[in-house]
């Protein structure tokens, strides 16, 4: 009657180091079932040969994938009720220009994977400083109240230029609370242990600069454990992800394989500490068969999926800048301007 | 049956997903969703499902007539689909194996409390199917493309061919519809004269072919190219690839919607 857990659950799908794996191949364990036959550590031991440590490695490892079977086949998930609830309670990070934040179903998720793509000066890093900067916005107004771990792969982070930023958006948010205030809502400005100032925004921005693609490979992996400690963040951005993946990389399918883990470990990152990741992307020139050409973002056909979210940002004809979404699971396609102003982003002012 | 739905960036294989997912939950199915990408939206799920109430076509309004309360309809999905997030190919065939096992049990609790016939009755016709009706993997490629390539490639295609024979013993042992997503690399192509043989099934859509390669390739029953169409803005065009039911190279155009796919 009782089906022993995970019985054809077979070694080769355990995460083993190859040398492990292989021992235990040669000397007969074939499936899980095998080794939990095998009479404990010492037995498995001395079976295989391995160091009683190792072999208890082997059947830890065994028994977290096999684990009592559960006869509730729903064991593991989590319903779309739960789902959507949650996503309904995360507040977004908003880009404040309006269209934008439109355009991305009211700011960048958290959660997800976000990419945005485009060619050089068009406010890649512009955006990615503002989001760093309005993942602090206080809860009082519906803001994430958060903090931002930026990474820096091309030295393109202008402390000055993120004060300009942060100034401007503690201006708006001050001039929103006092607003709020004279209506009746007093209690707004006096808000909790960290007022959204310019001192603190600027401190809740933790800053990585990282010079190639070995670092930025060790980064992504200790981030896990960087959030464990800083459980504030909210947002991480990596500005840009492309940068040292398009330089030193002879064998292209290693860079796939690389690149593509990397992602992976991001979605992860971000949907177990549910915070959102914002990647920039370079773009480059992709020939046509008819012998036209188009921008693409950068990184190849396989990069394309490591973000759920793709926002494309453009020159429009009208030399204004433009954000069209060309990829995304639950938003239409669509475009929207922007202006990089003094104080940041902004939306355009509306036309009559 | 496994069917895959291979495609590149934004080429709607998620909202094919999603929306194969809608349709299943508002007939009253169950319907498991491993999302590896991060990509599942609930929102979107009620959105889509809203869709083929609203406008009445296919079997799968009939079911939920007079359900057209958007709060009821997000309840009752809700509880029809699971999400399951995997971050590596590990955790999936993990949890595949789990899902096999913990549905073995329940079907022979279920014959046991059936008594009489017991667990010799392995009648196609027996007991109502328990579990879920539909398992979608979107994507499978996200994971699998990790470990393929030359320094660990005999454990690459080992794990590949693992996730394969899983899916297609799910399918088989519980009758569940398996839909898994695939991405597509150019089709760079050998030697000129290797493009003859069997030119369509290799040589792919518009000069892509599904990832993974050859040996994942007959993992599928049944496999569905998605592409942009460049002629028509917002066009998408399916191409059937592989099936052995019908013909090969079959076409049609879809477009994406707020309410759905047309």
């Amino acid at each position: 009657m009782h089906v022993s857990s995970s019985a054809r659950l077979e070694v080769v799908a355990l995460p083993l180091p190859p040398h492990l794996r292989n021992r235990l191949l040669a000397t007969g364990f074939g499936t899980v079932a095998d080794l939990e036959r095998a009479g404990g550590p010492m037995g498995l031991a001395r079976e295989t040969g391995l160091s009683p440590d190792e072999a208890h490695e082997v059947l830890q490892l065994a028994g977290a994938a096999g684990g009592p079977a559960s006869s509730n086949w729903r064991a593991g998930t989590v319903s779309a009720a739960d789902l959507l609830v949650a996503a309904a309670a995360t507040p977004r990070i908003i880009s404040m220009a309006r269209d934008l934040d439109a355009l991305l179903g009211g700011g960048v998720a958290a959660g997800q994977v976000t990419e945005f793509c485009g060619v050089p000066g068009v406010g890649k890093t512009q955006l990615g400083m503002q989001l760093a900067v309005n993942v602090q916005i206080p809860r009082s107004l519906s803001g994430p109240e958060g903090q931002a771990v930026y990474i820096d792969t091309e030295g393109s982070f202008m402390a000055e230029r993120c004060a300009d930023i942060a100034e401007g958006a503690v201006r708006h948010v001050q001039s929103i609370l006092e607003k709020k205030a004279s209506m009746g809502q007093p209690e707004l400005l006096h808000d909790g242990e960290r007022p959204f100032t310019l001192e603190n925004v600027m401190r809740g921005i933790y800053l990585f600069r990282v010079h190639d693609h070995v670092e930025q490979l060790g980064l992504v992996n200790m981030l896990p454990r960087f959030l464990e400690q800083y459980s504030q963040v909210r947002l991480i951005v990596i500005d840009s992800v492309t940068f040292h993946f398009r330089q030193d990389f002879p064998d292209m399918a290693q860079r796939t394989r690389v690149v593509t883990g990397m992602a992976q470990q991001l979605i992860s990152l971000a949907q177990t500490h549910n915070v959102a990741v914002v990647l920039m992307n370079q773009v480059t020139t992709k020939v046509l068969e008819g012998g036209g050409s188009k921008l693409v973002p950068a990184l190849g056909e396989s990069w394309g999926h490591a973000a759920s979210t793709r926002v494309m940002l453009t020159w429009g004809p009208d030399n204004e800048r433009h954000a069209q979404m060309i990829k995304s699971p639950h938003l239409p396609l669509g475009d929207a301007a922007f202006a990089v102003t003094a104080d940041g982003l902004r939306s355009l002012p509306r036309r009559r | 049956m496994v069917v895959e739905v291979a495609g590149e960036t934004a080429s709607g294989k998620t909202q094919l997903c999603l929306l194969a997912a809608a349709a299943a939950a508002l007939q009253g199915h169950e319907v498991m969703f491993v999302d590896t990408t991060g990509s599942f939206k609930p929102d979107r799920v009620v959105q889509l499902a809203e869709g083929l109430v609203t406008g009445g076509s296919g079997s799968a309004a009939a079911g939920a007539a007079g359900r057209h309360d958007p709060a009821e309809l997000a309840q009752h999905l809700g509880g029809c689909i699971h999400v399951h997030r995997a971050a590596n190919v590990f955790e999936l065939l993990t949890f595949l194996d789990r899902l096999d096992v913990s549905l073995q049990v329940q079907q022979l609790q279920q014959a046991a409390a059936d008594g009489g016939a017991g667990g010799m009755d392995w009648a196609p016709a027996g007991p109502r199917l328990l579990g879920p009706r539909l398992l979608v993997v979107d994507s499978v490629s996200a994971l699998l493309s990790t470990l393929l390539g030359n320094a660990q490639h005999t454990q690459g295609t080992t794990l590949l061919t693992a996730a394969g024979r899983t899916l297609k013993q799910l399918a088989a042992h519980h009758s569940i519809a398996v839909l898994v997503t695939n991405h597509v690399t150019s089709a760079r192509g050998g030697p000129a004269g290797e493009g003859e043989r069997s030119a369509t099934a290799a040589a792919g859509v518009g000069g892509l072919k599904p990832a993974l390669g050859e040996q994942w390739r007959p993992q599928a029953h049944m496999r569905v190219q998605l592409s942009i169409d460049d002629s028509q803005p917002g066009a998408r065009l399916a191409t059937l690839t592989a099936s052995p039911v019908l013909a090969c190279g079959h076409q049609s155009s879809f477009y994406i919607h707020s309410s759905g796919l047309t």
